[in-house]
């Protein structure tokens, strides 16, 4: 049977009943989560890893039949869940993997009980009326770049990376390549993502959900918080006074600031009053 | 000897000078892209008066992949290691564009501790060119790898499918033919038969493995 958990190079932190589990988006690895997890370790249960492909995860478990779409993903993270037993779980997502998330509780909402998407996008490309921000010739654009930019990653380096995050010898390293990627698998990955509409499963989801939308961020344009804040029943929208894709890294304070106010707002009993809201970030 | 050897000089005055005329484009930018200062080198690649540029955000000299990458991968690792080393970036203005290594490194700002980052650009024309044609060689020869091994798939296929089939013919009536009462002469012609069949089938299962391992 698989290790899952070497699999995905899965760390579980911290304390506490609850479990909020991390899923990094498309770029890095777990490592992108510092902060919050630095935050949440004394409250809460946390579960980071790294999706395959990705960081220290397990190179050869890349499949590309599993990983050419985003079930493959969604399939990791209840992989996760099951070989940890998780239940309840508070899920965190970042950029693309927001949408995994999604499909793994249309899947599964036994599994969670809140998702947060922080700069989600249900489809990047612009079609028809829809804002998704993005035009082919600007991925085309970002897929060139990527050819050209390696960022460090070697063939020789791959099996060093993988698995051995607990190796000081390597440590130098492993830091200075902990977002170095496959190129190919990287390729692979964007044109899973980039190119994935996800806008008819927003209804499908039961799990209530908080969306975090940068003001300024050319991934996922503030119009596309709101369009899905709109087709997402029980979600909640903040908009961070944020620019960027990654305000978990440049506005950490904020972003946990924004969770920490819907978490404790939520509750079952008020579902109803906070749901499709629009909370200005500052009203937290 | 005095003109080559100044005895007098005012380091201000020099480090001035070489930040300057520094054979790469320096430049200083803050958290969120803003361009603080840059040399006189970089305005000049950039063909834009210090107006044009200063206080403007970074990647606005970037093409839209460009900034794409620089919000997916270089702020990332920027607000993580405080360091990004010899990316590939395009940069252009209305009036020049060019191809360039972009380094970066976090310092902290005297006085209030705010993090700036200090970055050097080289212009990689001629080396950008002999990258692109060494991406293009790879790229083709992952098609044709691709291609190849498609043909080799298609070729297995074959000989388990197309060419096993009629050979299990012949052995079935390689078979039916032994059962018949004949001469000698023609019993060792059917049992050479027979061999040279079984034969050529294990040889066909032997290459059909070796091309789909």
């Amino acid at each position: 049977m698989t290790d899952i958990l070497k699999r995905n190079n899965v760390r579980v932190i911290g304390e506490g009943e609850q479990v909020m589990m991390f899923a990094h988006g498309f770029g890095c690895d777990q490592n992108v989560w510092r902060h919050l997890i630095k935050v949440y370790q004394y409250k809460y249960t946390l579960v980071v890893f790294d999706f395959v492909g990705s960081g220290k995860s397990d190179l050869a478990a890349y499949d590309i039949e599993r990983y050419s779409s985003l079930e493959g993903y969604a399939a990791d993270v209840l992989d996760i869940i099951d070989a940890l037993q998780l239940r309840e779980v508070i899920f965190i997502g970042h950029s693309v993997s927001c949408m995994s998330g999604l499909r793994a509780a249309i899947l599964k909402p036994q599994y969670f009980s809140k998702l947060v998407f922080v700069a989600p996008s249900p489809c990047y490309l612009n079609d028809g009326d829809y804002v998704g921000g993005l035009n082919r010739e600007d991925l085309d654009s970002l897929f060139e770049m990527m050819d050209a930019n390696y960022l460090g990653w070697s063939s020789s380096m791959a099996p060093l990376i993988m698995g051995n995050a607990h190796m000081p010898e390597l440590g130098e390293e492993l830091t200075a390549n902990f977002c170095a990627t496959d190129p190919d698998i990287a390729r692979k990955f964007a044109r899973v993502t980039f190119f994935s509409d996800n806008r008819a499963d927003l209804a499908k989801l039961s799990v209530p959900s908080l969306t975090l939308q940068c003001l300024d961020d050319i991934l996922a344009p503030v119009e596309v918080g709101y369009y899905l804040n709109k087709h997402t029943p029980n979600n909640t929208l903040v908009i961070l006074e944020a620019t960027g894709h990654c305000p978990h890294l440049s506005a950490h304070v904020q972003t946990i600031e924004a969770i920490n106010g819907y978490l404790s707002n939520y509750s079952k009993s008020d579902a109803r009053l906070l749901s499709n809201d629009i909370v200005a970030e500052d009203g937290l | 000897m005095q003109d080559f050897y100044p005895m007098i000089s005012s380091p201000k005055t020099d480090f001035e000078a070489f930040y300057n005329q520094a054979p790469c484009g320096l430049f200083t930018f803050r958290a969120d892209g803003t361009i603080v200062h840059l040399n006189k080198t970089l305005l000049t690649w950039l063909c834009a008066d210090a107006e044009d540029v200063i206080y403007h955000d970074f990647t606005d000299f970037l093409d839209k992949g460009g900034k794409l990458y620089y919000q997916l991968f270089v702020q990332p690792l920027l607000r993580m290691r405080h360091d990004v080393k010899e990316i590939s970036f395009h940069m252009y203005t209305a009036k020049c564009d060019f191809h360039c290594l972009f380094s970066a490194t976090a310092f902290e700002k005297d006085g209030d501790g705010e993090l700036l980052y200090a970055a050097t650009v080289y212009k990689v024309t001629d080396r950008k060119k002999y990258e692109d044609e060494l991406l293009k060689k790879k790229q083709q020869a992952d098609i044709e790898k691709e291609i190849k091994e498609d043909t080799l798939k298609q070729v297995a296929y074959d000989q388990s499918h197309l060419v096993r089939a009629p050979l299990a013919n012949i052995l079935g009536l390689t078979a039916l033919l032994e059962g018949m009462e004949v001469s000698d002469e023609v019993r060792d012609m059917i049992d050479l038969l027979r061999t040279s069949a079984v034969k050529l089938d294990s040889e066909v299962i032997k290459l059909t493995d070796k091309l789909t391992a």
